[in-house]
């Protein structure tokens, strides 16, 4: 006779957003594992989301319906966090985003992460060549004591200098903007990508509450 | 009395095998980090040579393959050592915001308060009468079949929670979302 085994709901989020990313919703709650009072772990989880932390709240909520898949409280609190959530990523800001890169949160930080370090490392080198061309500049000027620069040479040299200076000066200035540009969307790109990785994990935890028969897997 | 001898060597033996193990760990954690090092050195090298990419690879393989065995005999020590049973399945029910620990009332009627009881009434309405999110064919759960369908309806009905705990974790919720600590991997 075919025998089946309910999966875990930790196990099926670890198979669906790896063993890394899934990890920071498994821990951080100090629990009693042997002497469990699910009431104690729902007045953490509500704690925990009345202060920001969505995910101390999800680490409470996976825990306990992997006790209790029945559990109304915990799955009526998933349920509310999961249409919160997504009234969220429907927004208007969410969805201009959205269109702007027509891609999902998740490729989209990672693009504007790329693009970062792209601007950084070609800030890096202009700022690199300006500091060169500002010591050339600098140390060519004739003073008191140097006997071999001459003034003329310094003039030439200034004159060479000066505007490529400028523009170097102008791009470093653009970069900075551009930069300061892309943090700014990359912060609210990782809210959306965070919130959307939220929504998904809970939305797992409700579908295994649901429909168990979805994740039976074969003893 | 004999029994709880019984109990207490059992677990020195398990405290022994367990350092025991913990040693193993860390040489093979040891090898481990050498092994990738090793790896790392032997691309810089010879890019063009596969065979030994493929040795590496398998050494790793092998020792995280005894990682995870060394992790099982960990895990079961414990288990067979432990007298303290498992985490069975409690079974709690919470009539009102009275039934909640006192500071937890204290911070979800400060939230309450300053959100606006019109937005609270709207969001209630708006969480109660979601359909297409959870049974559309674009929802959370894919398509879902007729018996997956009533399902939903039937499970949802039966998770109902009093209204008052609704209205706790939707302050909750609007609350996280105003202050949301965004954790990045």
């Amino acid at each position: 006779m075919r025998q089946f085994k309910t999966l875990s709901i930790k196990k099926a989020i670890q198979s669906s957003l790896g063993r890394v990313k899934s990890e920071k919703y498994f821990k951080d709650i100090e629990l009693n594992l042997h002497n469990v009072d699910l009431m104690e772990v729902y007045n953490i989880a509500l704690s925990k989301l009345s202060s920001g932390s969505i995910v101390n709240a999800i680490n409470c909520i996976v825990f306990a319906m992997d006790i209790d898949r029945d559990n109304k409280f915990f799955f009526s609190l998933s349920k509310t966090i999961v249409v919160m959530l997504d009234k969220e990523l429907e927004s208007n800001k969410a969805i201009k985003m959205k269109q702007k890169y027509s891609d999902n949160f998740e490729n989209v930080k990672n693009t504007i992460k790329a693009k970062i370090e792209y601007i950084e490392k070609n800030s890096e080198s202009v700022s690199d060549s300006l500091e060169k061309m500002e010591r050339e500049l600098h140390e060519s000027k004739p003073s008191f004591f140097s006997l071999s620069k001459l003034y003329l040479t310094h003039k030439m040299k200034k004159g060479k200098l000066s505007p490529r200076i400028k523009e170097l000066k102008r791009e470093l200035d653009e970069y900075e903007i551009e930069k300061e540009d892309l943090e700014g969307e990359l912060k609210d790109i990782e809210k959306f990508a965070f919130m959307e990785e939220c929504l998904k994990v809970l939305s797992l935890v409700m579908e295994i509450c649901l429909f168990p028969s979805r994740f039976n897997t074969r003893n | 009395m004999s029994e709880k001898k019984d109990v207490d060597l059992k677990r020195t033996m398990a405290d022994q095998k367990l350092e025991a193990i913990k040693d193993t760990f860390n040489s093979y954690t040891d090898m481990n980090v050498k092994i990738s090092e090793d790896k790392v050195k032997q691309n810089n090298t010879k890019k063009d040579n596969s065979t030994d990419d493929e040795i590496s690879d398998s050494q790793i393989k092998a020792i995280a393959n005894t990682y995870d065995a060394y992790t099982d005999i960990h895990l079961k020590t414990r288990e067979s050592t432990d007298p303290i049973p498992k985490p069975k399945k409690i079974v709690f029910n919470i009539e009102s915001m009275a039934d909640l620990k006192p500071e937890v009332q204290e911070k979800i009627r400060r939230l309450t308060s300053i959100i606006s009881e019109d937005k609270v009434r709207r969001l209630l309405k708006e969480i109660e009468t979601e359909k297409e999110l959870f049974s559309g064919t674009k929802g959370l759960f894919g398509k879902l079949t007729q018996t997956e369908k009533q399902t939903l309806e039937k499970r949802l009905e039966e998770f109902k929670v009093p209204d008052e705990i609704n209205r706790a974790n939707i302050a909750a919720i609007v609350s996280c979302l105003d202050n949301i600590i965004v954790e990045i991997d």
